[in-house]
């Protein structure tokens, strides 16, 4: 009886949900044809700038996401993008080697994410603190080592996918696109299937939510934490990686201009899930692009305040749209074995 | 706290009578308290024993020794004959030892069936196989008369429904 009519709920609140989601892509779809047929260009120009600001934001938001859905509260993402955005941009200026400066972005996000995993778990430090301790690092150290006039052999370069880029409009934007970005699209999907459809991901979200209750069915908290935040810090890395390969092709002292907390926005907006926080990553980078074009447009607003636009959004969605968005319950708390 | 509990209710019992679980003179102690001091239990084929105490007397310790959430500081737990030493409750439930935890050991906001393959995951290549540990956990529902919705989410369900859901769990894993 009981369990009856809670299956019947369940089906009618998916359907709700489904059907809103349908008439929002509907919209959004119509809006996007109605400005391409009005004027083409600014249509493509303003949904590629779209995915390029999205994609860090995914990628910060994935760092995010895999921390936190283990139990581990990383504040330090900006800290590992920055530093990976260095490190990157010095390897590309000392070897001209693309694949290794990625590489070296990587191992970057990597090693850091071990550091704020040890911290975290083995010293049980406040997470919050290091986190900061990681930012604060990361400032500081590429600040201080940063010099102006370096130049490199060029940046990653746009892979067209043969006839899928031909196809009008999203062609040129989705599959006309340098490598790190395919990657981020991909590992957006990756890391769906493997928090929601794998042994690693079920026993990743019960760390997260009751540690005790994992341990006593024999799962190592200990070693399911520290890889995740250490996968984390792979992603976090390539997020830096994209800045000053991919993105803007050199590296500017403090670069990544609070992307790292954005993202940390985009997680909670998506709720800890990797497709839904892709999508809050794409609406804030439609939101940056629609302020770029806005400040070619000319209008009378200084545009310092145009420019705000993203980061006032952030703290709209945040404080009121995300609705009942919950973190997982174990988070930021240390686990001791008894 | 010197207790000696030994078999009570063979009468019961059918005619194997073998000893599968004994523990030998365990002794634990916490920080200021000796929770376990000198135990020794007995358990036989098909018995059912039944621990009494009043709070803190050390039953919770000397399951939770067995189990391997604990390591009794002295004293031997021996298996079928074997010696039994464990560090770990993965080890435990391999062994066919498993324990229905007094505080809930579920994790509120998964489903039940995500709760019963927690630890003891069915895949099918890279992927859980949801399909098979949903059916046999009707199986076991089935068979054991627990009735209960596999997708029901358990901080959902009545206190009742949660202790079914634990009772089950101990039951997913063969022991």
């Amino acid at each position: 009886m009981i369990s009856k009519t809670v299956d019947k709920k369940r089906e009618l609140s998916i359907n709700w949900k489904l059907l809103r989601q349908v008439i929002l892509g509907l919209v959004i779809v119509a809006a996007i044809l109605f400005f391409n047929a009005r004027s083409p260009e600014k249509t493509s120009a303003v949904l590629s700038s779209t995915l390029r600001y999205a994609v860090p934001l995914i990628l910060g938001a994935l760092c995010g996401i895999f921390c936190e859905r283990a139990g581990i509260v990383n504040i330090g993402i900006e800290g590992q993008m920055l530093f990976s955005a260095f490190l990157s941009y010095m390897t590309n200026v000392w070897t001209g080697n693309l694949l290794l400066s990625l590489l070296v972005g990587m191992l970057t996000g990597a090693v850091l994410g071990l550091f704020l995993a040890f911290l975290s778990i083995k010293l049980k430090l406040n997470q919050t603190i290091g986190g900061t301790v990681i930012n604060i690092l990361a400032t500081g150290i590429t600040g201080y080592f940063y010099q102006t006039g370096l130049t490199t052999q060029g940046k990653l370069w746009n892979i067209p996918l043969g006839p899928l880029a031909k196809i009008p409009l999203i062609g040129p934007v989705l599959f006309n696109n340098p490598p790190i970005t395919y990657i981020a699209i991909l590992l957006v999907i990756f890391s769906q299937v493997l928090l929601f459809h794998t042994r690693w991901g079920l026993r990743t979200r019960a760390v997260g939510e009751h540690p005790r209750a994992a341990d006593t069915l024999g799962v190592d908290v200990f070693k399911i934490r520290y890889w995740n935040v250490i996968i984390g810090g792979v992603m976090a890395g390539l997020a830096g990686s994209f800045l000053t390969l991919e993105g803007v092709g050199m590296f500017e002292r403090g670069m990544t201009n609070g992307r790292g907390f954005i993202a940390l926005a985009v997680m909670i907006f998506g709720k800890w899930n990797p497709i839904s926080s892709a999508l809050a990553a794409l609406f804030f980078g439609f939101a940056n692009a629609m302020q770029i074009q806005l400040q070619f447009m000319g209008i009378q607003i200084p545009h310092q305040f145009v420019g705000m636009i993203p980061y006032l959004l952030t703290i709209i969605v945040v404080s009121g749209f995300v609705g009942r968005s919950r973190a997982p319950a174990a988070e930021g708390i240390p686990y001791e074995k008894e | 706290m010197d207790n000696t509990y030994s078999k009570t209710a063979d009468a019961v019992m059918d005619t194997d009578k073998s000893v599968i679980l004994e523990a030998k003179h365990i002794y634990k102690t916490f920080p200021g308290t000796v929770a376990n001091d000198d135990v020794s239990l007995e358990l036989r084929k098909g018995e059912v024993l039944a621990l009494l105490g009043e709070n803190g007397a050390g039953k919770s310790t000397l399951m939770n020794v067995i189990y391997g959430l604990y390591t009794q500081d002295k004293g031997e737990i021996f298996l079928n004959g074997e010696p039994y030493a464990i560090d770990n409750p993965h080890d435990a439930i391999n062994a066919g030892i498993g324990m229905v935890h007094q505080h809930f050991m579920l994790v509120p906001v998964f489903s039940v069936l995500e709760n019963m393959m927690l630890g003891a995951e069915t895949t099918k290549g890279p992927f859980l196989n949801k399909k098979a540990a949903e059916a046999k956990l009707r199986d076991l529902s089935e068979s054991f008369g627990l009735e209960i919705d596999p997708h029901a989410i358990i901080e959902e369900l009545p206190v009742g429904l949660q202790q079914r859901v634990e009772i089950l769990k101990a039951l997913y894993r063969d022991v």
